[in-house]
């Protein structure tokens, strides 16, 4: 639509103009930025985060490292979810967990850069799979503690915006973080298990009575946090628990060959001509 | 780019500056530029794009300052600026300035119905005024119009040119409760409202304090909350001029960056603090860091507008504005690109802020700040443990701020050399300790205090007793400072050509920092350059040249002598008001630009106001070896002040008699011609009615005879001590004569003028005087006598220069040797060429 183009120009030279006086550089290759859409970021990084695709477990989407695990049982389990299932129905991991994307989410949780949240719930959005069914959206709680240090829970921004795309409710306050404990990203994979034990709650269980909750969070890593918020969701009457996040943790023999391509020809970023 | 664009433009304007004055020659090193830049980017192409946008961005300059400068300022000034009192109607256009017993207002006169008339600004002085007014409120007032003017001296302050790059065409005063006409309220008119509010509050604070604080509290509260010096003193000033510290008295970055962290903290503690709901609620709309930063917007620009927006205030207040934007976005702070966001603004509100003294401080300082911010640290300096026990915190930080006040210190070391003559090394030491103090301690509760007074509206100050005390503690511990043995140091103005050797030295310091082979002369040339501006050596005493100035001091006396065997002689020091020392202002710059900074000899020929009332502020400033006076005494206060200087430095006053050498050296020799004792006029000084006669009849006459030249220096005698002088037959043929009385007609002696025959007559008189000094009749016989009149308030000073064993005598004045703008067309070449040739005489006349 020529419209679209139109405004797309003006705002390019807008923020163009913002960063002549006001200037940032990308995170991820450290090139001035232009009139590149996306804050911190330039076009080219950005362009490079893609999703997760191939054979995965169909109950954590932990992605196999064979194209044939799913060639013949296309509902294929990983190990873990077969010996010990989780709670939730089913999770859907979108994005590797690695740079630039990496920094992104580290800049927006860890640097206050809220200015992602839109951007990163969009590559969500972009990303959703066919079978996401949810009437609720619901957010990992943060612990109040944590809450008043960091300003902002980075999960319930990437719920509030996925939910304005996704035209569903966002509760922000059911499901409520009664432990304030060690962050996850400190502890081992049995830490994280035991860590979080006991550690949600939730505020009128009512209202969660019957609904199709899709719980939503940034980094899947070993899937405990996402677990025992389902647990408890499951335990207060919600009829069903998935599980949305952005990215996941993965070891590298399970990432696809072609976004270490995609890395390897992006780490010498080559300056534009 | 943002700062590179800015030199740039900076460069342009300057450039654009000079185009009236050397047309062909900025032509010439532009065309070379562009050929200079072609030639480079042909071998290195990479820098193509970046070469071409700054060359564009000069050319721009030069283009902004032709349309916004050189093309208001091209018609004419005001019809009928010289005649009588007329009625003048406007607005009051700047936040008024108030000081004991006068208010400043700058006025704008109201352009007539259909808007034919020209902007006219008006700086009108009122003094003893009856009530007071705002800014936006408009009045009616008769007075007289004058063409605005100051003194004019070689090396001197140019105030004219000031008052006119402040945008002022006329200046008047009033006297008295009646003078001005109240119209109606800046409040009335919606543009003027907010504007007049403001000022309103800062009236109330002011009020205020000066019903709770007493002075000198009561001036530097004033001075460091609300912006306004008038009730600060003058001695004060000095003081923090000699410490280093006189930037705390303009709001400005400590001020306003102290009010944004207040707030900004503040807001975003307090919202962290609310309930888990409401935080979480919150933060789904606005994290805290962005309310903050939101929050601080409105606190701060208040704050500069109530200080009075004046450049500095401006330059923090965009500084802080971007630094709050990026906040709000999350990125990186960009210090050097804040800052010339913040010169961009104001120069593109008013290009002729490049010659402003508080803009180039102001900027370079900043500039200087961000410069030692950026300074690469050294790869192997390891990060510091994050545990360090107070004491060393303590430690790093004290070494951090003496770095940093070090380098502030030498980035403006040229510019306050070159408009207040001093180098602040104890800005050095007194900025780590003052800096904290006014920003922790007493800007803090100055500005609880009027929040609180606004906000009550109440009578007086609170937290008064508090103010008062710890104000009075930052005074004393001020003046102690300065009194520290050598630590008022006074130099020489740099030149041009060497302040700007000291700025590419000081730039290869910085960015030549790869490479070691140009650092260390880089580094040895900016020592050279600090050695040679603290040394300020005088260059005159060979033993043959010798130099006489008649020193523009408006209505008043004031010469000074250097002679070939290197002593110094002053004759008179102007006047001084309350605001204004002609000792202060014209004199001691002057001194301290030759090089001098002991006086052999200081003759105060009579005590009247208008001949040694700057004398009392020299005697307390300089080194003076004899001071030579008629022995008559006053009662006013400008002669107790003499008096007390004299007594502070130890000083007795000489009496001088007709006869007696005050100096004989080599081939020259001052004698005195006059007060002959003669009882009978001492007797008549006694009556009131004759005194101001007797006084000037009893005045010192010297006259100066090097080699075959003679210069008579005859006060303010009369005809009756003329026709003694005449008739004692003791007068020979001289050069030049210092016209008697400033050209009075009650001192015109046709037989004495016969018998002097001078070549030269200086009359050193202040422009539109009360007195009509000089009159018709004097000018006349002089040039009658066929003797070239000049005139101080015509040629600003006059100096002469001499070899005492040749004949040729130099004479220049100060406007003569200003340059002039080119006419198009009829003399590019010959004018441009005087132009340099003056330059080039002025560069050369420091040395003589």
């Amino acid at each position: 639509m020529p419209h679209t183009e139109h405004s797309d120009r003006l705002l390019g030279w807008y923020r163009q103009a913002v960063r002549f006086i006001i200037p940032a550089d990308c995170i991820g290759c450290g090139l001035p930025l232009r009139d590149d859409p996306i804050p911190f970021f330039c076009r080219r990084c950005w362009n490079r985060i893609v999703p997760t695709t191939g054979p995965a477990c169909s109950r954590c989407d932990l992605p196999f490292a064979s194209p044939a695990a799913t060639s013949r049982t296309p509902d294929h389990q990983c190990q873990t979810c077969l010996e010990r299932p989780p709670a939730y129905e089913r999770a859907w991991t979108l994005y590797p967990y690695l740079p630039p994307l990496q920094d992104a989410i580290c800049s927006f949780k860890y640097r206050g850069k809220v200015a992602l949240a839109k951007p990163l719930a969009a590559l969500m959005a972009g990303a959703l799979p066919a079978g996401l069914d949810a009437d609720l959206i619901v957010p990992v709680p943060l612990h109040p503690a944590r809450l008043r240090a960091r300003e902002f829970n980075q999960s319930l921004l990437l719920a509030d915006h996925l939910g304005r795309l996704l035209s569903r409710p966002v509760s922000a306050t059911h499901l409520i973080r009664i432990l304030a404990t060690d962050p996850q990203t400190t502890l081992t994979r049995p830490e994280r298990l035991r860590n979080l034990r006991q550690a949600f709650g939730v505020r009128q269980p009512e209202a969660l009575a019957g609904r199709r909750i899709l719980l939503v969070d940034d980094v899947f890593t070993t899937g405990a946090t996402l677990n025992e918020c389902a647990k408890t969701l499951l335990k207060s009457g919600a009829a069903s628990v998935c599980a949305l996040t952005l990215a996941r943790t993965m070891g590298t023999h399970l990432v696809p060959d072609r976004l270490f391509a995609g890395q390897a020809a992006g780490s010498r970023p080559v300056p534009e001509v | 780019m943002l700062p590179s664009l800015t030199l740039a433009f900076t460069v342009g304007l300057t450039a654009g500056s000079l185009v009236p004055y050397y047309p062909l020659t900025v032509s010439f090193i532009l065309v070379l530029t562009a050929i200079g830049g072609t030639i480079l980017e042909v071998r290195h192409p990479g820098t193509r794009a970046r070469g071409a946008a700054a060359f564009g961005v000069v050319l721009i300059g030069i283009l902004y300052w032709a349309v916004a400068v050189e093309r208001a300022a091209g018609s004419p000034h005001v019809d009928g600026l010289q005649g009588g009192p007329e009625s003048l109607t406007g607005r009051i256009v700047a936040p008024v300035q108030q000081a004991p017993d006068r208010m400043v207002l700058l006025v704008e006169r109201d352009r007539g119905p259909a808007g034919r008339d020209r902007r006219l600004v008006v700086r009108l002085t009122w003094r003893v005024p009856e009530r007071l007014l705002f800014q936006g409120d408009r009045i009616r007032v008769r007075a007289k119009l004058r063409e605005p003017i100051g003194a004019l001296n070689p090396g001197g302050f140019d105030y004219a040119a000031y008052l006119d790059r402040q945008g002022i065409d006329a200046t008047a005063s009033v006297t008295g409760a009646d003078a001005v006409e109240f119209l109606e309220s800046g409040r009335e008119d919606i543009r003027w409202a907010l504007w007049n509010q403001f000022d309103r509050w800062r009236a109330a604070i002011r009020q205020a304090a000066i019903r709770s604080l007493s002075q000198p509290a009561l001036g530097l509260y004033l001075g460091v909350i609300i912006g306004e010096r008038g009730y600060l003193d003058q001695d004060l000033r000095d003081q923090f001029m000699v410490t280093g510290t006189v930037h705390l008295l303009s709001i400005s970055g400590s001020h306003l960056g102290l009010v944004a962290i207040l707030v900004f903290t503040a807001v975003r503690r307090g919202l962290l603090l609310l309930p888990e709901a409401w935080l979480l609620t919150l933060s789904r709309s606005i994290t805290p860091t962005r309310a903050a930063a939101v929050a601080t917007v409105l606190p701060v620009t208040s704050y500069a507008c109530l200080a009075g927006a004046e450049l500095a205030t401006v330059r923090s207040l965009v500084m802080l504005l971007i630094a709050l934007i990026t906040k709000w976005m999350g990125q990186e702070q960009r210090m050097f690109h804040a800052l010339a966001a913040a010169a961009m603004v104001i120069l593109l509100h008013d290009p002729q802020a490049i010659y402003d003294i508080s803009f180039q401080l102001s900027f370079l300082s900043v500039c200087a700040i961000a410069w030692w911010l950026a300074w690469p640290v050294a790869p192997q300096e390891e990060a510091p443990p994050p545990e360090r026990s107070l004491m060393r915190k303590g430690v790093q930080w004290g070494r951090d701020a003496i770095v940093m006040s070090a380098a502030v210190t030498l980035v403006t070391i040229p510019l306050v050399a070159f408009y207040f003559n001093q180098l602040p090394w104890l800005g050095l030491f007194a900025n780590v300790v003052a800096v904290p103090a006014m920003g922790a301690v007493l800007v803090p509760c100055g500005l609880v205090a009027a929040l609180w007074q606004s906000a009550a509206g109440a009578e007086n100050l609170p937290l008064a007793g508090l103010l008062q005390w710890s104000l009075d503690r930052f005074v004393e511990g001020l003046s102690h400072l300065a009194g520290v043995p050598g630590g008022e140091w006074h130099v020489a103005a740099p030149s041009a050509v060497a302040m700007l050797m000291f700025y590419g030295c000081l730039a290869m310091v910085r960015f030549g920092s790869a490479q070691a082979r140009f650092r260390w002369p880089a580094v040895a040339g900016v020592a050279l350059l600090l050695a040679w501006w603290t040394w300020s050596p005088r260059f005159l005493p060979d033993g043959d040249r010798f130099r006489v100035t008649f020193l523009d001091v408006s209505q008043g006396d004031s010469a000074v002598l250097e002679l070939p065997d290197g002593q110094v002689v002053l004759i008179d020091g102007g006047t001084a008001y309350e605001r204004f020392d002609m000792g202060r202002g014209v004199v001691g710059p002057y001194l301290w630009n030759r090089g001098i900074r002991n006086i052999d000899h200081v003759i105060a020929t009579h005590p009247q106001l208008d001949h040694v009332g700057g004398l009392a502020w020299v005697l307390r400033h300089f080194a003076v070896r004899h001071f030579w006076g008629t022995g008559d005494r006053r009662e006013e206060p400008f002669f107790q002040k003499l008096q007390q200087a004299l007594a502070a430095r130890g000083v007795t006053e000489e009496r001088a008699r007709a006869g007696e050498d005050i100096l004989s050296s080599g081939n020259c020799r001052l004698q005195v011609l006059n007060p002959a004792d003669n009882p009978a006029l001492r007797q008549a000084a006694v009556g009131r009615r004759m005194e101001g006669h007797a006084l000037n009849n009893r005045s010192i006459v010297t006259e100066l005879r090097c080699g075959v030249h003679g210069i008579l220096f005859t006060a303010d005698v009369e005809q009756e001590t003329l026709g003694r002088m005449t008739q004692a037959g003791q007068l020979k043929q001289v050069d030049v004569v210092k016209v008697p009385h400033h050209g009075a007609a009650s001192s015109l002696q046709r037989d004495w003028l016969k018998a002097v025959r001078p070549r030269h007559a200086v009359i050193s008189v202040g422009r539109h005087n009360p007195y009509g000094h000089p009159a018709a009749p004097v000018l006349d016989a002089y040039t009658t006598q066929g003797v070239s009149i000049h005139r101080t308030d015509r040629d600003g000073g006059i100096w002469l220069t001499g070899v005492s064993s040749e004949a040729a005598l130099r004479l220049h004045g100060t406007r003569d040797e200003m340059a002039q703008k080119v006419v198009p067309y009829s003399c590019w070449w010959t004018c441009e060429l005087s132009n340099w040739r003056k330059v080039v005489h002025q560069w050369l006349d420091r040395y003589y």
